[in-house]
C-alpha cells in the first residue's frame, strides 16, 4: 500500500480509530492492532512476500534470544554470524542474484564464452533493504549489549515491520523504536496535530512538486542525446529536486503517520540542499541510512583497521587519514550498493566517498590559507559559495544514479558541459519553475523548524487553515496519477 | 482526543462534501460510455453484428452500413482484456449474436489498457459498464481517477457551456473524426507509428491468452469471430515495426488455423483506402468508415450465404 493511495487514505483513518478508540487503555493489544495493520500495510502489495518478511523477523526474534541468553563470547559470536549471514544471504538473493548472475555472463564473454541469459528474474520484494537493515541492527545491538532480546514476539515483530517505516524508511533501529512498543502511549494533541501537517507537507511535495517533475525528468534521461546541454543541465537539476522531494516527501508522511500513534520516528531529512559541504550534506541526507552505516559499518570498520596498524603513516598517509579513506571508500561503494544492483549506484556511492575524503583532506590546509588571507569562514559570500559548490557536486552525482547505464551517465555530462551549455533550455516549463520557486522558499524560512509545515506560530486559525486548504487544494489539483516513490523501489 | 477529531472532521467536511457534490454532478453527465452500457443493457439481446476493439473500430465501423443488427461497443485504446470483459458481462443475454468483429492492430497483442498512457479510461468501464476491472480504488469514482482541474473543465463544459458529451452515433460510430478536421498524414503517421512501437513484450502472453479466450468464448456459443488488421496510410504503414506486425499476423494467423468459426483479413495495405478515407493516418473518417464498413458488411453476407448453403437453406 503506498502513502499516496486511495487504499491508505481509507485504511489510516479505521487504524487510528480501533487503535485509540477500541484498544486505548490495553497495550497488548494496541501492538497487536498496529502489528496486523502493518502486515495487512505490506501484504496489500504481494501477501506472497508477507511470508518473507514473517519468516525473517521470528528468525532475528530467536537469534536475538540466543544472543542474549550466552553469556560465552564464543557462541554469541556463532549466533551472530549466523543471524548476519542468513540476514544477508537473503537480501542478497532477493536484490543482488540478477545483477551478479548478469555481470558474472558479462565478465564470461569477455572471455570469449558467450552463456545463455536466464529468463528467471527474482522479483524484489517491497521494502527488503529496509526491513533487513532493521534485523541487522537488531541482532548487532544485542550482541554488543546495546539492547537486550525481548521475550515479547508481537513486541519485537512490531518492531520489525512497523507500517509507516516498512517500505521505504526512516530506518529507526529497534533500539530506537522498541522502548517506545513496550512503553504505554497516550494520545497527545499536540503530537497528533503535528504529524498530520507532516503528512500533508508530505503530500504535497511528493504529488505537487516531485510528481510533476517526474515526467520531464524521465523525458530528458529517456532522451538526452537529443537535447542541448542546457536542457540536460535542467534535467540534473530536476531531478535533484524530485528525488528529494519524493524520497523527503515519503519521510515526512511516516513520520507524521507514526505520530499519530503517539511514536517519534528520527528525522530523515533536515534541508540537505542549504548544506555547505559534502560532510554537512551527509549529516541531514538520508539521515537514518548515514547513521546505520556509520554505525555499523564504518566506525567498526575504523577500529578494526587501527588496531592492525602501529605506525604513524602507512603510504607517506597520516595512519588516522588513511583509515578514514579506507573505511570510507569501502562504506560509501557498500552505501550505493545497497541502493541498488547496478554499477551506477555505486559509482555514485564513490564520488560521495571522493568528495567527502576531499573535504576531509583540504579542511585544514583551507582554514589556514583562509587564515593568511584573513578571510571569514562564515560570510555569506562564502556560505553561498560553498553551498553552490555543494550543491552541483551532489547534481553531479545524481546524473549517474538517475541513468540506466554508467556509459548513459558519461554521455549525459559530455553533452550536458558541451556549449550547447550556452543555448536556452529547449524545456522550460514555467509551472514547474513556479513550484520549485514555492517549494524552496517554503523550507528555507522554515529551515529551523522539523518540516516546512509547522505552523503553530502563526495565531490566526483563519490563516493557518486557509493555508491547509491550499495545499489540499493543490494536492488534488496535481493528484489524480499512479506514481510509486521512488525509494520503495529500494 | 475529542478536540482533535472534531477538528479534524470539521476540516475534511467541506472538501467531503463538495468532492460528493461533484462526484454526483459527473456521474450525472452523458457520455459515451454509459450511453454504450445502458444500449447494451437494453439490446444486446437483439444485436446479430458486434463490433468491438480500440479506436481503429470506434471510428472505422459504422453500423448504419450493414445489413444486420449492429451496435459499436469499440472505445478510444479499449484493449483486448475489455472487449472480453463486455463479452462476458452480456454472456447470458447476447441470444442473437452471430457475429463478433475484432480488429487486431499493430499494437494489439502487446498492450493492456491500465497499462498505458489511457489508464485513466479504466475508470469509464468500473463505473459506468459496471465491470470490477481494476483492482485500483480511485477507478471507481471520477472524482480521485482524474485531475481535479480536468474535472472542473468538464463540469464547465457541460453544466455551463452546455457542451454535449455524446461524441457517438445511435449505434456507437464515432463521430468526432471527421474529414473537415483532418490532421496532416505524413506527420500523424510517423508520430502514431513510434507511439504504437512497442519497447517490450510484457503483455504478449497475457494478450494471446486474452484473444484465446475471446476464440473460446465464440465457439462456446457458435458466434463467428472476424479479425481484421484496419486499414493505414502509408506513413503509419512505412513506419511500422516489421517484426512486431510479422509477429502479430502470424500469431493471429495460427490462431485462426485452428479455430472453424473464425477468420482474419489483412487490410493494411488494401489500396482501395485513399488519402480522403482517412482522419488521420491510422484512423478512418466518415468515408474510410463506410468503405471499411461495407467490406466488412460483405464478408458477414457471404459467410451467411455459405452457411446457408452449407445448412441447405
Amino acid at each position: 500500500m503506498l502513502f499516496n493511495s486511495l487504499e491508505f487514505a481509507i485504511f489510516l483513518p479505521i487504524v487510528f480509530l480501533i487503535y485509540w478508540f477500541v484498544f486505548n487503555k490495553n497495550l497488548k493489544l494496541q501492538n497487536v492492532i498496529l502489528l496486523l495493520a502493518s502486515y495487512f500495510f505490506y501484504g496489500w502489495w504481494d501477501w506472497r512476500f508477507l511470508f518473507l518478511l514473517v519468516s525473517i523477523s521470528v528468525f532475528n526474534y530467536f537469534i536475538g534470544i540466543n544472543i542474549d541468553k550466552n553469556e560465552l563470547n564464543k557462541k554469541n559470536k556463532i549466533w551472530l554470524i549466523t543471524g548476519l549471514i542468513i540476514n544477508i544471504g537473503i537480501l542478497g538473493v532477493f536484490k543482488y542474484y540478477n545483477f551478479f548472475i548478469d555481470s558474472f555472463i558479462d565478465l564470461v564473454s569477455l572471455a570469449g564464452y558467450n552463456l545463455p541469459r536466464s529468463s528467471t528474474r527474482i522479483i524484489l520484494p517491497l521494502g527488503i533493504s529496509f526491513y533487513i537493515f532493521l534485523s541487522l541492527s537488531y541482532i548487532i545491538d544485542i550482541f554488543k549489549k546495546n539492547l537486550t532480546a525481548n521475550k515479547n514476539l508481537i513486541e519485537v515483530l512490531l518492531s520489525l515491520s512497523f507500517f509507516p517505516i516498512i517500505l521505504a524508511g526512516p530506518i529507526q533501529r529497534p533500539s530506537l523504536l522498541l522502548p517506545q512498543i513496550v512503553k504505554r502511549r497516550e494520545f497527545k494533541y499536540d503530537q497528533s496535530v503535528d504529524g498530520l501537517r507532516q503528512i500533508l507537507w508530505g503530500l504535497f511535495v511528493k504529488i505537487v512538486v516531485a510528481d510533476e517533475l517526474a515526467p520531464h525528468v524521465d523525458n530528458i534521461f529517456l532522451n538526452f542525446s537529443n537535447y542541448s546541454g542546457s536542457t540536460l543541465l535542467t534535467g540534473a537539476i530536476f531531478y535533484s529536486i524530485q528525488i528529494y522531494a519524493d524520497f523527503s516527501g515519503y519521510s515526512n508522511i511516516a513520520i507524521g503517520t507514526a505520530k499519530l500513534f503517539g511514536f517519534d520516528i528520527m528525522r530523515n531529512f533536515a534541508y540537505p540542499y542549504f548544506s555547505r559541504d559534502i560532510t554537512e550534506f551527509w549529516k541531514r541526507w538520508h539521515i537514518s541510512l548515514t547513521t546505520w552505516f556509520r554505525n555499523y559499518i564504518f566506525l567498526p570498520l575504523s577500529f578494526t583497521i587501527s588496531w592492525r596498524i602501529k605506525g604513524e603513516r602507512v603510504f607517506f598517509i597520516k595512519t588516522e587519514f588513511f583509515i578514514y579513506l579506507v573505511a570510507s571508500v569501502i562504506t560509501w561503494a557498500l552505501t550505493g550498493l545497497w541502493h541498488g544492483a547496478n554499477y551506477t549506484f555505486i559509482i555514485w556511492g564513490m564520488i560521495h566517498g571522493f568528495f567527502l575524503i576531499l573535504y576531509q583532506w583540504q579542511r585544514k590546509p583551507r582554514k589556514r590559507l583562509f587564515k593568511k588571507a584573513g578571510i571569514n569562514n562564515d560570510h555569506s559570500l562564502v556560505i553561498i559559495i560553498e553551498t553552490i559548490i555543494t550543491m552541483i557536486i551532489v547534481m553531479f552525482a545524481w546524473i549517474f544514479f538517475r541513468a540506466r547505464s554508467i556509459h548513459d551517465a558519461f554521455a549525459y555530462i559530455a553533452e550536458m558541459v558541451s556549449p550547447s551549455l550556452l543555448k536556452f533550455p529547449q524545456i522550460h516549463p514555467l509551472k514547474i519553475a513556479i513550484l520549485i520557486s514555492l517549494f524552496i522558499f517554503a523550507e528555507w524560512i522554515q529551515r529551523k523548524k522539523e518540516h516546512a509545515l509547522q505552523i503553530e506560530n502563526i495565531k490566526n486559525r483563519f490563516l493557518r487553515w486557509g493555508i491547509y486548504y491550499l495545499i489540499v487544494f493543490l494536492i488534488l489539483l496535481y493528484g489524480g496519477g499512479k506514481q510509486e516513490f521512488i525509494y520503495s523501489q529500494f | 482526543m475529542k478536540r482533535f477529531n472534531f477538528k479534524v472532521l470539521a476540516f475534511l467536511l467541506p472538501i467531503i462534501i463538495i468532492g460528493g457534490l461533484m462526484e454526483f454532478m459527473l456521474r450525472q453527465m452523458p457520455n459515451v460510455y454509459r450511453y454504450k452500457s445502458n444500449y447494451l443493457d437494453k439490446n444486446s439481446n437483439n444485436i446479430e453484428v458486434l463490433f468491438l476493439g480500440s479506436s481503429h473500430s470506434f471510428f472505422g465501423l459504422n453500423p448504419v452500413y450493414t445489413k444486420k443488427r449492429s451496435f459499436n461497443a469499440s472505445h478510444v485504446s479499449q484493449t483486448l482484456d475489455y472487449d472480453l470483459l463486455i463479452l462476458k458481462k452480456y454472456e447470458n443475454k447476447w441470444s442473437d449474436l452471430k457475429y463478433i468483429v475484432l480488429p487486431i492492430s499493430f499494437f494489439s497483442l502487446f498492450e493492456k489498457m491500465e497499462s498505458s498512457k489511457e489508464a485513466w479510461r479504466a475508470k469509464d468501464y468500473c463505473i459506468y459498464f459496471k465491470i470490477q476491472s481494476s483492482k485500483y480504488l480511485p477507478y471507481y469514482t471520477e472524482m480521485l481517477s482524474g485531475q481535479l482541474l480536468t474535472n472542473f473543465k468538464r463540469l464547465y463544459s457541460y453544466y455551463w457551456k452546455k457542451s454535449d458529451n455524446i461524441a457517438c452515433t445511435e449505434l456507437g460510430w464515432g463521430t468526432s473524426y471527421n474529414s473537415k478536421y483532418s490532421k496532416n498524414l505524413i506527420e500523424s503517421g510517423k508520430e502514431a507509428a513510434k507511439r504504437h512501437r512497442i519497447t517490450d513484450d510484457q503483455y504478449f502472453e497475457e494478450m494471446t491468452l486474452v484473444l484465446d479466450s475471446i476464440i473460446g468464448f465464440s465457439r462456446k456459443y457458435k458466434i463467428e469471430l472476424i479479425l481484421f488488421t484496419p486499414p493505414a496510410f502509408e506513413s503509419y504503414r512505412d513506419n511500422l515495426d516489421q517484426g512486431q506486425i510479422n509477429r502479430t499476423t502470424q500469431t493471429v494467423i495460427n490462431k485462426v488455423n485452428k479455430c472453424n468459426n473464425c477468420s482474419y483479413f489483412n487490410f493494411l495495405e488494401d489500396k482501395s483506402f485513399i488519402r480522403s478515407d482517412f482522419y488521420d493516418a491510422d484512423h478512418m473518417n466518415e468515408f474510410g468508415a463506410k468503405k471499411l464498413t461495407l467490406k466488412i458488411d460483405s464478408i458477414i453476407e457471404s459467410k451467411q450465404k455459405n452457411l446457408c448453403l452449407h445448412n441447405g437453406i
